[in-house]
């Protein structure tokens, strides 16, 4: 499933040059040169990364954001801005939530890292979530068949660890059969 | 002959001399009657005796007495008594010595010696009545006490009245004369003595004004201000100048002398700027004016003066001297200035970010396009090699369709559709962010240049232009600015980086007034409207806003300095002071506004066009 990273700036010169610049980067960029026109995006379609500028129409970078964590919480947020004051820094942190803040202007290289890892990270989060969700299906069934089969959850070690396996149980076919259907084979 | 001295006239000439006579016997007093009230009609011997001066005929001689006749002591007393109450006092009075059955003459004399001590006695005795001395002792006082031996003839009673009668007279007038003389020099010395007062007082105040003066003198020198009179000729002769002129290596007698007249010590640079001035308000009719000029000290060093100057003319209303006050306010002017810069630092420091962000959005997409020219070259340069061996397969004849293929297959990696869309526009969007960046790095320069000394004529129109440029990015996300620019106006003569301080101010104020009137509703925008024109012999420049207005309350504030409607560390309330300062003490321009609250603000400055500078 690819990804969609959002740029938010007023200036239609550095949207284009951040698109050539992102353009063999493995995810789709879509671009707004307001708040308003980006939050139509989001509403419209799955985004994982946002990029804003700090200076927009109306409207800080910061107020922006902090619309974007709360109304779309899987959102990464990034900021971009030509003015990087510290109060801008401290506010896009603490109140937007950005997990990365980058300067205009900045090694565009190091903003495509950025990306990157922020999207691995999603989907890592995206798999442990999967995961999880799998392990307590699993254990879910664990606790089902022990119900019907009390024992068959428990097994036995021996001295190096190894588990031991003893004569298969007379209706091992059967249950067999049981377990597959339990993992919507 | 000579001639004695005329004391006075011997008898008095409307007036009839009382006499006085007491005798018992009646035969006496008959004589008496006979004798004085008949009308003396003088011989010429008798005459001469009486009046040696005279030496003509003339009845001046009165010879008839006022009569009266007394039997007893006691009715002459009572009759003395009555004539000092009617005011019509006795000269003479004729006592007889024995006159039964009252007082005696004697006895009567003391009595009315008590009551008058200028009648003239003369006391008749008979024979053996009583002596002279006794007579002398008790009837005082001695010289107007006659005594004489019965029978009197009336020839000697006539003598006795007429001599005494001109003695007493002349007493009298003496008397008389005195009293007035008396009175006169108690008049004479009281008028002395006023004018003596008068005197005094002239002199106290004299003395107080002197006083006075050296209390000023002491003021003056002591404030460091200079008291300076000149007169209204060549080169400014000085007539006074205070003694603290010595603060500047002068003496009072440099001046005194006439070898240093006032504009020899005013700054070469700054003399016909002085002048202009001073020609500039007598042509105006001004009675007084302030002046701010640099002077050269005794040691060469230069400070700066401020003097406020008044105009003294003659009854034909021609200036014939400048009266003024100068003070060095050298270290006002670095004050000022420093405090000028430190207020420039601040606007600019208001619009650093914005700066930043102008620079530094066109920094990045050149970057970015420069990389991307440089991968695509690096891609376009293998197609142009495999082009190359294609170039020369075909030369030698033989093309492998392989070799097309190859090509075929690296056009599209090379994405050259792309790239020849892409590479023009990455160009011309590099070449217009350069341009952004050179235009606010030379707005900034051409802003902040520290300016000279003195004014040049510039083109306001292209100073405003770059300071708008400067101010853009901080008034784009608030304000559409327009600008509706006189293209006839002349060029104004003033300090340029002061004026676009001023005119920097005035638009951030207007920025922020109107981004306080949209508040946190995105997407309004207010206006800005920047205009100059001709307005009598100034340039005017409008800034107009649409923003809050400035509140009735505050607005006899907004040119005081530290007054400031900002939150704390937006402003420092210098900015409109400030440029009160710049525009109206150093341009001698106005500055002004027209405000409505909730509907916006109109500052307008006006610059005089025919400057002073030469």
């Amino acid at each position: 499933m690819g990804h969609t990273v959002l740029l938010v700036d007023d200036d239609a010169n550095l949207l284009a040059g951040l698109r050539r610049a992102l353009r063999n980067e493995p995810y789709e960029l879509v671009t707004a040169l307001s708040a308003e026109d980006a939050l139509k995006i989001l509403h419209a379609r799955d985004v994982d990364v946002v990029i804003s500028d700090e200076n927009l129409p109306g409207i800080t970078g910061t107020h922006f954001l902090k619309r974007v964590r709360e109304s779309f919480a899987d959102a990464v947020r990034f900021m971009l801005t030509g003015a990087a004051t510290l109060d801008v820094a401290i506010d896009a942190i603490n109140e937007a939530g950005v997990s990365h803040f980058f300067t205009k202007p900045c090694q565009t290289t190091d903003m495509a890292m950025a990306i990157r890892m922020a999207l691995k990270q999603k989907d890592l989060i995206v798999a442990a979530k999967q995961l999880l969700f799998q392990l307590r299906r699993h254990e879910a069934m664990m606790q089902r068949l022990e119900k019907q089969h009390p024992g068959i959850t428990q097994f036995e070690e021996d001295a190096d660890g190894a588990i031991v396996i003893g004569e298969p149980p007379s209706d091992y076919d059967e249950l067999m059969r049981e377990i597959k259907k339990h993992l919507g084979g | 002959m000579e001639q004695l001295p005329r004391i006075a006239p011997a008898v008095p000439p409307d007036e009839l001399l009382r006499v006085l006579v007491a005798d018992d016997e009646e035969s006496m007093l008959e004589v008496f009657g006979k004798v004085l009230r008949v009308p003396y009609e003088p011989t010429p011997p008798a005459r001469a005796r009486l009046d040696p001066h005279s030496t003509s005929p003339r009845g001046l001689v009165t010879p008839s007495f006022d009569m009266v006749f007394c039997r007893q002591g006691d009715e002459a007393i009572e009759a003395i008594r009555s004539g000092l109450d009617e005011d019509r006092p006795f000269a003479i009075a004729f006592l007889d010595v024995i006159m039964p059955p009252g007082p005696d003459g004697i006895r009567t004399a003391e009595q009315i010696r008590a009551l008058d001590r200028n009648v003239e006695f003369v006391i008749m005795t008979g024979a053996a009545d009583i002596g002279p001395a006794q007579v002398g002792r008790r009837v005082r006082p001695p010289e107007k006490l006659l005594f004489v031996q019965k029978p009197l003839h009336g020839a000697e009673i006539r003598q006795f009245a007429m001599a005494l009668g001109a003695k007493w007279w002349t007493e009298r007038l003496l008397e008389r004369t005195l009293r007035g003389l008396e009175a006169q020099v108690a008049e004479k010395t009281a008028e002395l003595s006023k004018l003596n007062e008068e005197l005094r007082a002239d002199r106290d105040l004299l003395r107080a004004a002197l006083e006075r003066r050296r209390e000023l003198e002491f003021i003056v020198n002591k404030s460091g201000a200079l008291v300076f009179l000149w007169r209204a000729a060549e080169g400014w002769p000085v007539e006074f100048v205070s003694e603290n002129v010595n603060q500047f290596g002068y003496t009072t007698a440099d001046f005194a002398s006439g070898n240093l007249r006032y504009l020899d010590i005013i700054h070469p640079d700054d003399r016909d700027s002085v002048m202009g001035e001073v020609a500039r308000y007598e042509k105006e009719g001004r009675a007084e004016f302030s002046q701010q000029y640099r002077i050269v000290n005794a040691t060469g060093d230069v400070r700066w003066l401020g003097s406020s100057i008044l105009v003294r003319r003659d009854s034909n209303g021609n200036i014939t001297h400048y009266q003024g006050l100068a003070s060095d306010i050298t270290e006002k002017m670095i004050r000022q200035s420093l405090l000028a810069q430190r207020q420039k630092l601040e606007a600019i420091g208001q619009l650093a970010a914005g700066i930043a962000h102008e620079i530094n959005t066109p920094t990045q997409y050149v970057g970015d396009n420069t990389r991307f020219l440089q991968d695509s070259f690096a891609g376009l340069n293998r197609l142009l090699s495999k082009h190359e061996k294609l170039r020369q397969a075909a030369r030698c004849g033989a093309v492998d369709p392989a070799l097309l293929d190859e090509i075929d297959r690296a056009v599209v990696a090379t994405e050259v559709d792309y790239l020849v869309e892409e590479i023009p526009k990455a160009i011309e969007q590099s070449l217009e962010g350069i341009g952004r960046i050179t235009r606010i790095v030379r707005a900034m320069k051409e802003f902040s240049h520290p300016g000279a000394e003195e004014k040049v004529p510039i083109n306001l129109n292209n100073a405003i232009e770059t300071t708008l440029t400067v101010a853009h990015n901080q008034l784009k996300y608030v304000a559409d600015v327009v600008t509706d620019f006189d293209p006839a106006l002349p060029p104004v003569p003033c300090h340029p980086n002061e004026i676009n301080q001023v005119v920097l101010n005035l638009l951030i104020n207007a920025g922020d007034a109107i981004a306080a009137s949209i508040g946190d509703r995105p997407g309004r925008k207010g206006k800005i409207t920047v205009r100059t024109s001709c307005f009598d012999d100034c340039a005017e420049i409008r800034i107009a806003d649409t923003g809050t207005g400035i509140p009735d309350k505050i607005r006899s504030r907004v040119f005081e300095p530290f007054f400031t409607t900002k939150e704390v560390g937006k402003g420092t309330g210098q900015g409109l002071a400030l440029s009160h300062t710049i525009v109206v003490e150093k341009h001698g321009g106005t500055i002004s506004f027209d405000t409505e609250p909730g509907k916006g603000t109109t500052f307008i400055v006006r610059l005089p066009l025919a400057g002073d500078t030469p």
